[in-house]
């Protein structure tokens, strides 16, 4: 077996040498791109679940590259809270990737080599941002998978380079953001390094350049994160990119910013520290209570599946964040496990979505009739499944994060985000019943049974789908260890 | 030797003035121009800073977000001439780019 200690090592190494291969062989045959793109993240994944054994219950694993020790050189930091961060992104995108099979020659047509090489490159700039050890490096993962993502959301409909450059011009502000707080961190500090940095905050964290710093680097990181104000870029980047796009990037784009927000906040400066001069995470969990609202409301009103996707997603991200600025056990497990259990969700919705978006030409809501049951058994089945676990009722996986979460406001003494996660879940009710009523229950007015045959989409899109409802009702029963295992990585003071 | 408070005051004129510039300019180029401004601006007080500590790091540094900047500027270029391309012209206004 490869030894552990330089496993960290070889997540960009089979992302990069994928993507080189995808783009050489695609030089003459394009449509070997999708098989390679989908075996390198299989294989991605596959080393992060046997990252994720290693460390779950272990010290973290450290790699410094080309042998040059940390303050000098960069360091591959392999954690549990990493590992599981790894193993939701790779085995998510390999789900998607696989499902693209189906879509590729409608959607793509001669592109596939571009989009296959731009969602590992995706992929490599995700990877990357979870292992780094430094606050430097990862900025540039952070603009690797920013690029990338830039380059598959312009792939789409007519206005598909409009959401792109919008994305382009709001997601490079942010980066810049985090790159002058990274900056003012280096200026006090005179390192990088995570570790070294979270070692002297505990001296320096009441200064004014680590208050700014603090302040710069959540803001370019809610940015990414589509946290409340700062949300703009994602509606219409969901929207108008194409179907597949839209699948890779929802599931797990923002989840990685997440992820920095909680390395950031919990693990370098952690929970005194942050909030020793200005109430910044609670700040931020009230940012988060009001986006969770916001986003449900304005998912009501949209008539668009894909839009109403996207301002869910809005709303979700605001449930993962107020987990993590919670700053305690419970908000941290329930923010993990949301993680797990949106990335699920997310990416089962938008698989449906492309897959009508596909077989019906269009994906508005208010067209949705019970023919759709008969012709789609299958996809609809997932589409309830995946909603319900949205609305968060047991026994589905969706229902175990919120409870945790709810857990952590009170334990934070919160009543308002308490009182937001309860009336949240009554407005996921709302805007995705409304579809499963038109589903299951609306009468299509034509007569004519024929246009009701079962025309299910092919195995290669089924497939996917299917898992991951599958998995959504797993890891509902199986949330006990999960949940356990994720405590154990809250940091300790 | 000048001191550091010039060159982070200049630093901060210059990020002010490119992120006043994407707020309220119009014109997609010059946007994205801004844009670089921002960057080169953290560039600046990367480099002061580094000065500051006597410490090479912070402008290797720079070396890497400049490379990273010119990546930027292709793809956003290239989204601009895909724009251009579809609508012949590159005023946000135009294209309701930044409508709610």
């Amino acid at each position: 077996m490869i030894e552990l200690s330089s496993l960290p090592a070889l997540f960009p190494i089979l992302l990069i040498s994928g993507t080189l291969l995808v783009v050489l062989t695609g030089l003459r045959y394009s449509s070997m791109a999708q098989p390679i793109a989908t075996l390198t993240a299989f294989f991605t994944a596959l080393t992060s679940l046997y990252a994720l054994l290693g460390v779950a219950n272990a010290e973290p694993v450290r790699y410094a590259f080309g042998g040059w020790a940390p303050p000098i050189g960069i360091e591959f930091v392999l954690d549990g809270v990493s590992g599981f961060f790894l193993l939701v992104i790779n085995s998510v995108a390999t789900l998607v990737l696989f499902h693209s099979a189906g879509l590729r020659n409608q959607i793509l047509g001669t592109k596939q080599t571009a989009y296959y090489a731009l969602s590992l490159l995706l992929l490599l700039g995700l990877n990357g941002m979870v292992l780094t050890g430094d606050l430097f490096n990862l900025y540039v993962f952070l603009e690797i998978s920013s690029l990338a993502s830039y380059g598959l959301i312009s792939i789409g409909s007519r206005q598909a380079p409009y959401a792109a450059f919008r994305y382009l011009i709001i997601g490079t502000v942010g980066g810049t953001f985090y790159l002058l707080g990274v900056g003012f961190l280096y200026a006090v500090t005179g390192t990088l390094n995570m570790a070294d940095i979270a070692g002297l905050i505990p001296e320096i964290s009441a200064t004014t350049p680590v208050i700014t710093a603090l302040i710069l680097i959540i803001t370019g990181v809610g940015i990414k994160a589509a946290l409340f104000p700062m949300y703009g870029w994602l509606p219409e980047a969901y929207t108008h990119a194409n179907a597949i796009s839209s699948a890779l990037i929802a599931p797990i784009g923002t989840k990685v910013a997440a992820y920095i927000l909680v390395r950031i906040g919990l693990f370098v400066f952690g929970a005194e520290n942050v909030d020793r001069v200005i109430p910044a995470s609670q700040t931020i969990a009230i940012l988060a209570g009001v986006g969770i609202l916001f986003g449900s409301l304005m998912a009501i009103s949209q008539r668009n599946l894909k839009r109403m996707l996207a301002f869910s997603s809005v709303s979700q991200i605001g449930y993962i964040v107020m987990g993590i600025a919670l700053m305690n056990p419970f908000g941290f497990a329930g923010a993990l496990f949301h993680v797990l259990n949106h990335a699920i969700m997310k990416s089962a919705l938008f698989l449906v979505s492309a897959t009508i978006e596909q077989e019906e030409g269009h994906s508005d809501l208010t067209r949705f009739d019970d023919t759709y049951r008969k012709k789609y058994p299958y996809t609809m089945a997932v589409f309830t499944i995946a909603a319900i676990s949205m609305i968060g009722l047991p026994p589905l996986a969706g229902f175990f994060s919120k409870w945790m979460l709810a857990l952590g406001t009170l334990e934070a003494g919160s009543w308002f985000l308490f009182v937001v996660i309860l009336s949240s879940s009554l407005l996921n009710a709302v805007y995705f019943f409304r579809i499963l009523e038109r589903v299951y229950l609306k009468k299509s007015g034509q007569k004519d049974p024929s246009d009701a045959r079962f025309q299910e989409s092919p195995w290669v899109m089924r497939a996917p789908a299917l898992v991951l409802a599958i998995a959504l009702m797993a890891f509902g029963f199986a949330n006990a260890p999960i949940l356990e295992m994720i405590q154990l990585w809250f940091p300790v003071q | 030797m000048i001191s550091i408070e010039w060159l982070i005051s200049l630093s901060a004129v210059l990020f002010t003035i490119g992120l006043i510039g994407v707020l309220i300019r119009r014109n997609a180029v010059v946007v994205f121009m801004c844009i670089e401004l921002m960057l080169n601006a953290v560039n600046l007080s990367l480099v002061a800073f580094s000065a500051y500590h006597g410490d090479i790091a912070g402008q290797i540094l720079v070396f890497f977000s400049l490379s990273v900047a010119a990546a930027e500027a292709v793809v956003g270029l290239a989204i601009i001439i895909a724009i251009f391309r579809n609508n012949l012209s590159v005023d946000i206004g135009d294209i309701n780019l930044l409508r709610f």
